[in-house]
């Protein structure tokens, strides 16, 4: 089912929401060696005006109906659903590259991989964040030893959310939706893969869940580097803005590169106080999201052809599913004074425990 | 009555939000919140509770009956806060009058309206003003609204029995506030002018004290067919107000008191006020070149000589000066390492009026009828909005 290198790799796009409209559509323009055939969404009136909109030949509602007709799929749908629709694609010989979360636990992910290995396919996770300048950057520069032995980490990520979401599913799955899924898996993604290890503990994870999805979260973890732990934390934030960087502290500075990416990252010799030194990349220009997008799915479609691996594959992504698992299962919240101090109930009968 | 269901509008707003907060974490009302779409920071708050979210808009009559169905009390919390005059004025009026067809169409016990004391009008006469004040529009939108909506909804009272409660909540502050917490904050940290030293009367109400109110509303009767002004008990003044977020923050520049005269002069001599944001452009390539122009001692001196000149410097606040001779370093040793201080903006014309004005709300008919008691003084509420702040990451 591979395709020829000089064919175009014919390509579906399973999920219809904002992530496909507002990043994938308009990727697909930029990258030359595919043809999107298809474009899968329950919701067949939304996915056939984007289909017009974007010159898509195939409009269904069924993503089965696309297992003969293409050679990879995108899955773009709600968390929920990742792990049933690309394990259905992969073992239909297609290959997949699936949104991120990959899926909402370990046992998922496992079954995933397991089909993917079955199967021959390849099954790559969309992890934009890495693809950015300064991730790459962050990541070379702490991997070259330039600040000696790690000793801690500091990552903080939040705004407030204003993603155009089409349903309600973020707001709706305590499993896959909040911060600790949505954010969380990124953040912890880049945090694992800039450390260069995939080793990690969960020290604790309080929330502001009260019987829905989190909102915030700060997470205390190590994670193990040359055998040694590396203790930090991350913060998280839907409904605030934080400082969006992520710092790693060495015994010979600290270097702090931008979560959402930029063209740089900054050096403190000393400490965060001090005047950073600004490093850049002499190939870094500025690069919309759109465009790391292409170069994702370029990417993608290069291992296809070639059947190499140039892509983050779900193996890598593994140990940031069990710590956002582990996460759910943590009982601790975020207690505000302003939040709770008077909800005592009103009327006498105490319901919050 | 515990187990009925509340339909609450705009629920991802200020009140909205909170009211939501407050009846899942503390009650045990089942609680439907109405938003138009699933997206912004108000939703990701909700989301935290378990609470049901149904999709409707104030315009569509059929969304407001599709959720409204079920519903034993709608708190009706939305308005036009969007979209051009025209918008903003229908939403307000028709969209109040959607809320309540739909609460004829399904028999829904109550509605609970939140209005404002902008309907009594900023030019208040005598001591207390109770709900018996006429009707004032100011000329602005969001009153004459205000006033538009609620006449809709005593006729609906009128003419369909339908009980109803209209609450007109003066100042609200308090964590996720924006116009009375996190606007004033901003305004300390620019640098702040109390309009004749702040002396006007503050007629604030923190959040919690007004849902407690609507919360004594939805569960009890007493207060149906009756509209409330709600204040908090605390006589307090704008320099209360504003020393109180001025001491939140360590460094900030000094507040300043200045007359309403002096505003006007400043005014007419271009300072840019928050509500003419395009002049501040030229004013900074002004700034820029009379920066250039001044900077030399002696020439300072010999533009001085001019009277003119000499006039209009004494009403320049001294940042503005120290702008304009290229200083940075802001007055006195606590405020040394303050960054200079800049976006000093004059209080536009609504707010001056407001701030000096010496009327104080009454809440004794809110306590007469509902039994409602102010649980959070003023000192508390600071404190409490003081750590939002600082977790919102607004002040250090």
């Amino acid at each position: 089912m591979i395709a020829r290198s000089e064919e175009k790799v014919r390509l579906a796009i399973i999920g219809c929401g904002a992530v496909a409209e507002e990043r994938y559509l308009p990727a697909f323009n930029l990258v030359s060696n595919l043809a999107l055939t298809h474009i899968v969404d329950l919701d067949v009136e939304r996915a056939q005006d984007v289909a017009n909109r974007f010159r898509i030949p195939n409009c269904v509602d069924d993503y089965r109906a696309v297992f003969d007709q293409v050679d990879a799929v995108v899955v773009a749908t709600p968390p929920k659903s990742h792990a049933r629709i690309s394990i259905d694609c992969l073992n239909q010989g297609l290959h997949v590259l699936c949104e991120k979360p990959l899926a909402t636990s370990v046992e998922e992910a496992q079954e995933m991989i397991n089909a993917s290995k079955q199967t021959h396919t390849h099954l790559a996770v969309g992890m934009i964040r890495r693809l950015s300048w300064s991730s790459q950057l962050l990541n070379r520069l702490v991997q070259s030893g330039m600040l000696g032995n790690i000793r801690r980490f500091d990552v903080e990520e939040g705004g407030e959310f204003n993603w155009p979401l089409r349903t309600g599913h973020m707001f709706q799955d305590s499993n896959s939706g909040g911060v600790l899924a949505d954010a969380g898996s990124h953040i912890i993604d880049l945090l694992l893969w800039s450390l260069g290890s995939q080793r990690a503990q969960l020290v604790s994870c309080r929330d502001d869940n009260w019987g829905g999805v989190e909102a915030n979260a700060i997470i205390e973890l190590t994670v193990e580097r040359c055998s040694r732990p590396v203790p930090g934390r991350v913060e998280l934030s839907f409904t605030r803005s934080l400082r969006n960087t992520l710092r790693i502290y060495g015994e010979k500075g600290c270097l702090e590169a931008p979560t959402r990416g930029g063209p740089e990252v900054f050096f403190y010799p000393d400490d965060e106080q001090t005047d950073p030194v600004v490093l850049r990349s002499l190939n870094a220009k500025p690069r919309k999201r759109v465009e790391e997008f292409a170069v994702q799915l370029s990417n993608f479609l290069d291992s296809i052809v070639n059947d190499s691996k140039d892509y983050v594959s779900a193996d890598e992504t593994l140990m940031t599913i069990s710590l956002i698992e582990q996460c759910h299962c943590s009982k601790e919240r975020l207690v505000q004074s302003w939040e709770m101090k008077h909800l005592e109930s009103f009327f006498g009968d105490e319901k919050n425990g | 009555m515990g187990n009925e269901t509340v339909l609450v509008t705009g629920a991802t707003g200020f009140v909205g939000s909170r009211l939501v907060e407050r009846l899942v974490l503390g009650t045990d009302y089942r609680v439907k919140a109405m938003v138009r779409r699933f997206s912004g920071p108000g939703l990701a708050r909700l989301a935290r509770l378990p609470v049901e979210f149904v999709l409707a808009d104030l315009m569509d009559l059929e969304s407001l009956t599709r959720v409204a169905k079920s519903c034993d009390i709608i708190v009706h919390c939305a308005y036009g806060s969007s979209g051009n005059k025209t918008q903003r004025q229908e939403t307000t009026v028709s969209g109040t009058e959607n809320v309540l067809k739909a609460a004829l169409q399904r028999d829904v016990r109550k509605v609970i309206h939140l209005s404002s004391s902008a309907v009594h009008g900023r030019d208040l006469k005598g001591p207390a003003v109770d709900e018996s004040a006429p009707f004032t529009s100011d000329r602005d939108l969001y009153s004459a609204s205000k006033i538009e909506a609620e006449k809709v909804l005593w006729r609906y009272q009128r003419e369909h029995a339908l009980p109803v409660v209209v609450f007109r909540p003066t100042l609200i502050y308090g964590p996720y506030g924006r116009m009375w917490t996190e606007r004033i904050v901003k305004e300390v940290q620019a640098g702040a002018i109390l309009v004749n030293g702040g002396s006007g009367a503050a007629n604030l109400v923190y959040i919690d004290n007004l849902i407690d109110a609507i919360l004594l509303a939805i569960e009890k009767d007493s207060g149906d067919g009756e509209a409330f002004i709600l204040v908090d008990d605390e006589r307090l003044t704008w320099q209360d107000v504003y020393t109180s977020y001025a001491d939140m923050m360590g460094f900030h520049p000094p507040l300043q008191s200045m007359s309403v005269d002096e505003i006007e002069a400043m005014r007419k001599v271009g300072q840019p006020s928050v509500f003419n944001q395009w002049f501040v452009f030229p004013w900074y390539i002004g700034l820029e070149v009379a920066q250039y122009t001044l900077r030399p001692p002696e020439m300072r001196r010999k533009i001085k000589q001019i009277p003119l000149i000499r006039f209009i410097s004494k009403l320049v606040p001294w940042q503005i000066k120290n702008q304009l001779k290229g200083e940075s370093k802001s007055r006195g040793t606590a405020a040394a390492n303050t960054p200079p201080p800049c976006h000093i903006q004059l209080p536009g014309k609504d707010i001056v009026e407001l701030y000096t004005s010496r009327s104080r709300f009454s809440n004794e008919k809110v306590k007469r009828i509902l039994g409602y008691t102010q649980r959070i003084p003023f000192d508390e509420a600071i404190d409490l909005t003081r750590s939002w702040l600082q977790y919102q990451r607004l002040i250090p």
